[in-house]
């Protein structure tokens, strides 16, 4: 199930191979771009929303990592998934851990794993931008109770650590409800599960 | 690790010049040595160098530390033909002394124990004399100690009442006194004893030496061999993962139209387009053959050559077992493995190994109609024998279990490790044979 309005890039110096898998992922319901050139990701990124970015290791001149923990500084909700014609072990692992790499593909690439990872990649993208966006609505303070609710504080504790009323604590809990339209204390915490990933993946 | 050192000694006496041959010079050391300090005649260090029983000290007289000499030298000599009388003899005088004494080791005997025991027996006195001797061999550049071996003969005798008639009776070797020896008193007959104990012993050590030394040279042969074909290898796969990386480009793109092209055609009608579908299906069938193919090379290609080691064939097979288990579950199959006797070892780089045999366990599992496959080593000589047995039918169509880049990469490795990989049909059955050295004895 894809996101309608999350972009995917495919980033690949072969522009026929970027091409064709843009094609695949449009056939599957997706909207896809290709790019050769990392600076012209970059700048397209500013212009317009991207849930997840297939790229290749080897760009040219440029390290496909060193690309990636660019494109993570500008926008830390962007699922990665990495290609390669030089899978090794090291690397593999290398892309999942340290770069937050979703899955590492080898050539020629396996169509049904693509699809899935991007798949995946887009529904924690969207998980993790709405996270972030519901979370921006609230005050400071309400962001302050809101942290100590989804720890597990009762309403008392709260307001001891804050040194405010449980009355006042009661109208935040009230507000942050309204305001992530939230049904309950799980839903909160997966709230703050959805964001916190987006930071840290 | 004395082998090691041996091993090393050898490769050092490799730039000797061409006529040389490549086993080294011995110079067998005259004399005994051992007894500069022992009860009979107390050193002036303090510390025995010997254990001597002090009835016997009249009977390790000159003569027989002489004899005993001897009997050594001319065990070395029948053992050994690079004998020298004086060290570095064989060199050309314009040799360096440094490189001239490199190609000469040093055999000398050490006597720790000379003993007797006595058992009263209703027929007599049991004479029990043990003869402990160590054969040592130096470097006599390094003064390095490469090998040392020690045993303990006993010599046995037996002394009926007063008369002095001894049988002498040398455990294991069954020689008897000559009958004149009837007429000796009995410290020349214990003398006599003696000797003969150690010449016997002399010559074991001698031979255990040059057995040694055989089994060194063998070891140095094939891990020669071996290291060289890893070599090819390493340079195979170099070169094979440069080409696979070049072609796996331009493959992707590829790989992922024809499928395109096969979706997009398959339900076309054919009396308007004809057989455009099917040439669309070969197609894809062909590409993703190809893409296959190209990642299986890969894996061959890709890994850091491990260095040779002993492997356990039980192990081995143990191994590709795990490896191939998913496949045997999905398929269906089944995998009957005799149990391998455990002392089978092979010298092999573990992981090359195991990936030829998975390669022939995948090829028999696809093939076999019943899905059993038989799996069965033993040993064979000095070698291990590996069989792999499946029911096969003969494919329609070319590339059956016969054919195949995993078979070639097996062969690759198999005779990389200094074996042979055999393909036999016999009737309905595809049988694999994979014969490798043992590892034993090193």
């Amino acid at each position: 199930m894809s996101e309608p309005d999350l972009l995917v890039a495919i980033l690949d110096d072969d522009a026929d191979l970027a091409t064709a898998v843009a094609r695949l992922l449009v056939r599957h319901g997706h909207r896809a771009q290709p790019f050769t050139a990392p600076q012209d990701l970059l700048c397209a990124m500013e212009a317009g929303e991207w849930g997840c970015v297939v790229s290749d290791i080897q760009l040219g001149e440029t390290d496909g990592f060193a690309f990636a923990e660019a494109l993570r500084r500008r926008d830390a909700h962007v699922a990665l998934v990495f290609i390669t014609a030089w899978p090794t072990t090291a690397h593999a692992v290398d892309a999942v851990r340290r770069h937050g790499g979703l899955d590492y593909l080898e050539k020629p690439i396996d169509e049904a794993r693509l699809l899935a990872a991007v798949a995946e990649g887009l529904a924690w993208s969207a998980q993790g931008r709405r996270g972030a966006q519901v979370l921006a609505m609230l005050t400071r303070r309400e962001r302050e109770v809101f942290n100590l609710l989804v720890e597990g504080h009762s309403n008392k504790e709260i307001a001891d650590r804050l040194g405010i009323s449980a009355r006042t604590v009661e109208d935040h809990r009230a507000a942050i409800v309204a305001k992530t339209r939230t049904n309950g204390l799980a839903q909160l915490v997966a709230l703050a599960r959805a964001e916190a990933s987006g930071r840290h993946p | 690790m004395r082998r090691a050192a041996l091993i090393a000694a050898l490769g050092l006496l490799a730039p000797l010049p061409a006529a040389a041959q490549s086993a080294p010079w011995i110079w067998p050391a005259r004399g005994v040595f051992g007894l500069e300090s022992t009860i009979c005649a107390p050193g002036a260090g303090g510390e025995p160098t010997a254990s001597v029983a002090p009835a016997l000290c009249p009977a390790l007289t000159v003569q027989w530390q002489a004899g005993l000499s001897d009997a050594f030298v001319a065990a070395m000599g029948r053992h050994f033909k690079q004998v020298e009388t004086t060290p570095g003899e064989h060199a050309p005088p314009a040799m360096g002394v440094a490189q001239r004494l490199r190609g000469t080791l040093v055999a000398s005997l050490r006597v720790s124990r000379v003993d007797l025991a006595t058992v009263q027996r209703p027929t007599g006195v049991e004479v029990f004399l043990p003869v402990t001797l160590t054969l040592d061999i130096t470097g006599l550049a390094s003064g390095e100690v490469m090998f040392t071996r020690t045993r303990t003969q006993i010599a046995q005798g037996l002394r009926y009442g007063r008369v002095a008639a001894w049988f002498a009776i040398l455990a294991e070797m069954a020689l008897f006194l000559p009958p004149s020896a009837l007429m000796l008193t009995d410290a020349q007959r214990l003398e006599l004893h003696l000797g003969l104990a150690a010449a016997v012993l002399v010559t074991w050590l001698a031979g255990s030496f040059a057995d040694a030394q055989a089994a060194a040279r063998r070891a140095l042969d094939r891990r020669n061999r071996l290291l060289f074909q890893a070599e090819r290898l390493k340079t195979l796969r170099a070169m094979s993962v440069a080409v696979i990386h070049e072609i796996s480009q331009p493959l992707s793109t590829l790989a992922i139209e024809a499928n395109h092209l096969r979706a997009a055609t398959a339900s076309l009608p054919a009396e308007i387009c004809g057989d455009i579908p099917q040439s669309a299906a070969l197609v894809d069938r062909k590409a993703r053959t190809l893409a296959d193919l190209v990642r299986r090379l890969r894996r061959f290609g890709g890994r850091e050559v491990d260095t040779p080691s002993a492997l356990p064939v039980d192990m081995l097979i143990d191994m590709a077992q795990r490896v191939v288990l998913p496949e045997l579950r999905r398929v269906g199959a089944r995998l009957e493995v005799v149990v391998v006797p455990p002392d089978l070892v092979v010298q092999a780089q573990e992981i090359e190994l195991t990936q030829a045999l998975v390669n022939l366990l995948r090829n028999a599992i696809s093939a076999a109609p019943d899905g059993l496959v038989r799996l069965k080593a033993a040993q064979a000589g000095d070698e291990v024998r590996i069989t792999l047995r499946n029911a096969f039918v003969p494919e329609k169509q070319g590339g059956g279990q016969g054919m195949g880049v995993g078979l070639i990469i097996a062969r690759t490795i198999v005779e990389a490790h200094g074996g042979t990989l055999m393909q036999e049909e016999n009737g309905q059955e595809m049988v694999f044979t994979l014969r490798l050295p043992l590892a034993g004895g090193l």
